[in-house]
This record gives structure tokens, sequence and C-alpha cells, in this order.
């Protein structure tokens, strides 16, 4: 999951990043406001973090301009403005979720992951797909047979998006812009390897190649094999 | 300088306007009075100028003989009536009154009649009538005058008068205005006297039956800006005692675990900053309400209550919560959003917390008060730990971390429009909190 994370101070931010990357999110930073808004528009994130004071842009502007040019990215405003009108606000700007200052970073992350369930037309709770659970807080796989697995940072963000998009030809240019951060290198190569450690994790047939033009996973393989 | 003295702007006011009426006056008299002068003088001199031409012989070669007797006037010498006769090849025939002087007469065709002014003996300024007129082939022209000396320093006279009148009429009226004015005013220097023990703290408030009934109203709003002012000074004064005596026992506690330094958990560190936390957040929010009695303010509350459940059906979003909302949508409140949105906000968040997946919230406005009904189909809450609901977070150092934030919040909010919280049991099954506002009569 690739996420934009809108924030103007900087000790503030760096801490975040480094719990949003734990947490498996790409996450790129800004700390300006028109900075911002040119990311939100040309970049593919699944979700964006958003502060309300910003310099160059203020946050809910920001937001506005996004919504008026019909981007529908998932916010959520991080603020220390957290009265009531100001939320109202906030959401009539066309924001998602709303988090006060002082937070929790895991209830950030919850918060975050509720969001891109939402996004993606997902009941809340654990991401599932057919019998395969995702423990989104551990970054493990539960497979059908009750086995848990664990994944590396890389393979977690690449089965999420794979289970958040089941049944979905995933280009592997669409896969690295959604797994990786702006400035990694990306190299669609590498997409290749971590779909073999993947598929050598949970299940060869679960996660199809269509040579040259992508691959599809299927939540299918998961069903108790009952006849 | 721009001083804006009452007094000197109703001067002006009425003077203005007076001393454009008197020089009106003035003008307007002396141009009739000239006129009937003018008028009287005229038809005199043509009466006499008829009897002139009917009386004068012209022959060739003797002057023009004016034969009829005028009356005695133009016998006396520079007695302000004069006649002249001038006939072409010939010394003119000129009235005894002239003595020896003449007058200068245009030329003039025969029936050809002219008035105009001139200067005559003595320097008396005339009113001179000229006809031109013939007689067996003879043509002449004759001339009467009358010295207008006497009547012009009459009308002058007049003009001076009326003119005086009106100056003196312009002072007394500017006198007796401003002794009005002053007497009118009396009462502000007593109110003026009245904001200085104000200040001093010798009076809470102004009295208003010391002032005229025009500024009463004034008065009022004076005391009730300064009833404003006062609470929420007090309101503040409080805070700021509230937040430094709050903060003290958690900065004690961080004090003492700083000094067993390697027996200190992390936990405790936790706890307390946590502690301190929801003091600030608390205060913040105190000092954030705008409170009751700001004039002027209304507040629909079925569009904001439909705009708190936009929010909480988001921020709720995974309970799929249906919210019915009853307030009727020309109802207005003299409450101010952003307080109203805290209160309702605060109610809201509580019941889609507690709540299975109904939320209900009711705005009912009788008599003086408003009420705000807040239902959930939640578990509830027993009868018996109600009144700790309520008082829970009425003072901040009992506080425990995380609990009661929001329902002390909305006490504040409560406090600041002689209100109150209640615990019901709800017709949905769970919680009903009722908020009641005094919000006064439409």
């Amino acid at each position: 999951m690739r996420l934009l994370l809108v924030e103007d101070e900087a000790a503030l931010a760096e801490q975040l990043r480094k719990a949003l990357s734990d947490a498996g999110f790409a996450t790129d930073v800004t700390g300006d406001g028109i900075e911002a808004q040119y990311l939100g528009e040309e970049e593919a994130y699944d979700v964006a973090v958003l502060d309300l004071g910003l310099p160059g842009r203020s946050g809910l502007d920001v937001l506005r301009n996004w919504r008026t040019a019909g981007n529908d990215l998932p916010v959520l405003i991080l603020t220390a403005r957290d009265a009531w009108h100001e939320k109202v606000d906030g959401f009539k700007a066309g924001a998602d979720d709303y988090l006060g200052k002082p937070f929790h970073t895991e209830e950030l992350i919850a918060r975050l992951n509720a969001l891109i369930h939402r996004a993606s037309n997902r009941p809340g709770g654990a991401l599932t797909a057919g019998d395969l659970t995702l423990d989104e807080e551990r970054q493990e796989a539960l497979l059908p047979s009750g086995t848990r697995v664990g994944l590396t940072g890389t393979e977690f963000r690449l089965i999420r998006y794979l289970m958040l998009h089941p049944d979905t030809l995933l280009s592997k240019s669409r896969l690295t812009e959604h797994v990786y951060e702006y400035d990694q290198d990306r190299d669609s190569n590498v997409i290749e390897v971590y779909i073999n450690r993947l598929r050598r994790k949970i299940g060869h047939e679960a996660i199809e190649t269509r040579r040259g033009q992508g691959y599809v996973f299927h939540p299918r393989f998961f069903h108790q094999q009952d006849g | 300088m721009a001083r804006t003295s009452l007094q000197s702007r109703l001067a002006i006011g009425i003077a203005a306007p007076v001393a454009v009426a008197t020089l009106l006056t003035v003008v307007l008299v002396s141009y009739g009075v000239r006129q009937l002068v003018d008028d009287f003088v005229l038809t005199r001199l043509e009466h006499d100028l008829e009897t002139l031409v009917a009386g004068v012989e012209l022959s060739p070669d003797a002057p023009p003989h004016q034969g009829k007797q005028l009356t005695q006037v133009y016998q006396q010498p520079y007695s302000g009536h004069y006649f002249q006769i001038e006939a072409p090849g010939s010394a003119p025939q000129r009235s005894r009154s002239l003595w020896d002087q003449r007058l200068d007469l245009p030329d003039l065709e025969p029936g050809e009649r002219r008035t105009f002014r001139t200067r005559g003996p003595e320097g008396q300024p005339l009113m001179m009538l000229a006809e031109g007129f013939s007689q067996s082939g003879r043509s002449a022209v004759v001339g009467v005058a009358e010295d207008l000396g006497p009547l012009t320093s009459t009308v002058q006279f007049l003009q001076i008068a009326i003119g005086g009148l009106g100056v003196l009429l312009l002072a007394l009226i500017v006198l007796a205005q401003t002794a009005l004015i002053r007497r009118g005013l009396a009462p502000l220097s007593a109110l003026r006297q009245e904001l200085h023990r104000l200040e001093q703290g010798d009076i809470t408030e102004l009295n208003a039956n010391r002032v005229p009934a025009e500024i009463q109203p004034l008065i009022k709003e004076i005391n009730q800006l300064i009833r404003l002012i006062s609470s929420r000074l007090t309101r503040s004064r409080n805070a700021l005692g509230n937040l430094a005596h709050a903060l003290k026992t958690p900065l004690t506690i961080l004090d003492g675990l700083a000094e067993d330094g390697e027996r200190t958990t992390g936990d405790e560190l936790h706890r307390q900053v946590a502690a301190m936390r929801n003091i600030v957040e608390r205060e913040l929010r105190r000092a954030r309400l705008a409170g009751g009695g700001m004039p002027g303010r209304t507040l629909a509350p079925e569009t904001a209550l439909g705009e708190l459940v936009d929010v909480f059906s988001k921020v709720y979003a995974n309970k799929a919560i249906t919210f019915d909302i009853q307030a009727p949508p020309e109802l207005k409140l003299p409450l101010d959003r952003e307080d109203f949105l805290e209160l309702a906000g605060v109610l809201l968040d509580n019941a889609c917390k507690w709540c299975d997946h109904r939320v209900q919230v009711a705005v009912e406005r009788t008599g003086e008060t408003t009420l705000l009904i807040v239902d959930d189909d939640g578990p509830g809450c027993p009868a018996e730990q109600r009144d700790s609901l309520a008082k829970r977070g009425w003072r901040v150092d009992e506080e425990q971390p995380g609990s009661g934030l929001g329902l002390a919040i909305a006490a504040d909010i409560l406090e600041q429009y002689d209100g109150l919280l209640s615990f019901h049991d709800s017709p949905l099954g769970g919680l009903q909190v009722k908020a009641t506002l005094k919000t006064g009569r439409d």
C-alpha cells in the first residue's frame, strides 16, 4: 500500500514514517501543501494522511482541490484541531476519517487499514480472501490449515494489495507503483522475485501468471477442498 | 480637528437652514420692495409725463413752451422732481427745480419710451422716464425724473431690519438648542460617573433607571456585555487555575519517577503523560466555548445535526449505524454553532461508541428551555452508575486517564447555558442522554 504522509513537523513526520513503513505502508512524506497536492494528483496512492496547518497551502484546501478534480483518494485528516465543528468542516471538505492529535500510532494504523478495506468495499475486521486471512498487525498470513506464515515487509505489502484486488489482472508496473515508495528503485523484475517467494509461502496456484500482462490472485484456491 | 460633538453637529444642522432662510428672505423682500418702489415712482412719472406732453407747445424758433402748471415740487430748486423738454434746434425747456443743472436725455424717435436710472443734481439717484413725441411735424424728447434717495434709504432700513431679525433668531435658536442638549445629555454624565464607579469596582452593573427611556436599551446591552465578559473572565481564570493545579499532580509523580530512575517503568510514564494530555485537552475545549448570552446568534439544529451525522456515518462506517434525526427544520436556536456542535458531537460520539446499530437524536423547544435527546440501542448503563456518569470529570484532579472526558465536556458546555445533563433508559433499549439548555424566549 502506498501512503502519502503530509506533515510539516519534521520530527513527527519521521517518527510516523517509520511506524507506517513498519506497518507495511510504502510511505512518501512531504511537509508542503502545494507539493502534497501535486503528489496526490500524480502518484497512485492508496491512502493519504493529511495535516491541516501546512505551509504553502492549507490541508483543507489541498483536500478540496483533490476532490474538485475528482480524486477520490481515501484521506485521513491528522490534526490537533479536533473540535467537532472542525471535524465537520474536514468531512465537508471530503475527508474520509479524522484523528485528533495527540494520538496513538496503533489507532492511526488501525484506522488507515479500515479506510483501505472500506475503499475496496471490504467489511471491517481482518482482511480475508477465501479462507486466507492476513494478520495486518503481525504481518503474517494465516493459511486455511491454521499455519501462520511470517512475511517480509515487501511480501506483506504485495500480498495485501493482491488480497484487496482479488480476481483482478494486476500489471507488474501497477504492483510496483503500489508497493514501492516514490524514490525507491523500481525494477519491475523484482516483483517477479517477490511473487515467487509468496507462491512458495502460500501456494503456487494462488497467483496466476498471465504472460506479458501481469498476475491474477485467486482467492478460491484457499477454499476448503470439500469436494 | 474633526471632533464629532453632538452639540456642534446639531448647532450646524439647525443654524445652516435658518441662515439660508434669513438670507433668502432678505433677498426676496429687497427685490419685492424695490419692485414696488419702482412701480410706484414710475406710475407717478407717467402721469406727470402725460400732463407735460399734453401742455407743451413746440414752435420753430422758440424753445418748447410748457404752459400747464405742474405740481409745486417742480418749482422748488433741487426738490427731487425734475423735467426737461428738448427739441432740435433750440435750447431745452427745464423745470425750475433743476436750477442751473440739466438732465442728459437720450435721442428718441417719437413714440419711443425708455426708463432708466441716472444721477441728478447733487448726485441724487434718479429714476428717469423719457419719451419721444411729435407735434405738428416737429419732434421732441421729454424726460421726467424723480429722486429715489429717500425711498432707497427706507428700503435699506427694511433690509437691515430683516437681516438683523434673522441673526437674532439664529442666535436664539442655537442658544435654546444648546441648553436643550445640555439638559438632555445630563443623564449621560451621570452615566459616566457610573462607569467610573464600575471601573473602580464599587458597582457590578449600571443602573438603568437613572437614564431616559431612549438610552435604557443601551444600558441593558452594556450590562449584558459586562455579565458576559465577567463570566468569561471567571471561566478563563478558573481554567488557568485548574490547569496549573491539575498538572501539579502528574508533575510530582514524574518527579518521583525521575528520582528512582532505574525502577521507572515506561507504563507509569505513559499513564502520567496520558493524564496530562487529558487535562490539557479538557481545558482547551473549555477555553473554546463561547457560552450563552451572545445576542443575535441563531443556529438551525437540523442542519448542524445533519452535518454531524454525515461525520459519524464515516467515522463509524464499520458499524453501519442507522441515524434518526428528529428536529423541526424551521427551528432556530440562540446558540453558538461551535458550542452546539461540540455538545451534540460529544453526545453522539458516546452513543455511536456504545450503540448496537441505531442512534436517535432529537431537539425539542418548549418555552424557555431546549432539549437535546440522544438515544442508543446499546447495553445502557445501570441506574446506580448514572450519577457517577454525570459527576465524572466534574473535577479535573479526580479524572482517571481516558475516562469520561467527553461527558465532562458536555457538562461544561451545559454549564455555560445554565443547563444540565441527565441519563435515562432509552426506548431503543440503551442509554438516553438528555441535555437541557436554557435558550430563553423567541
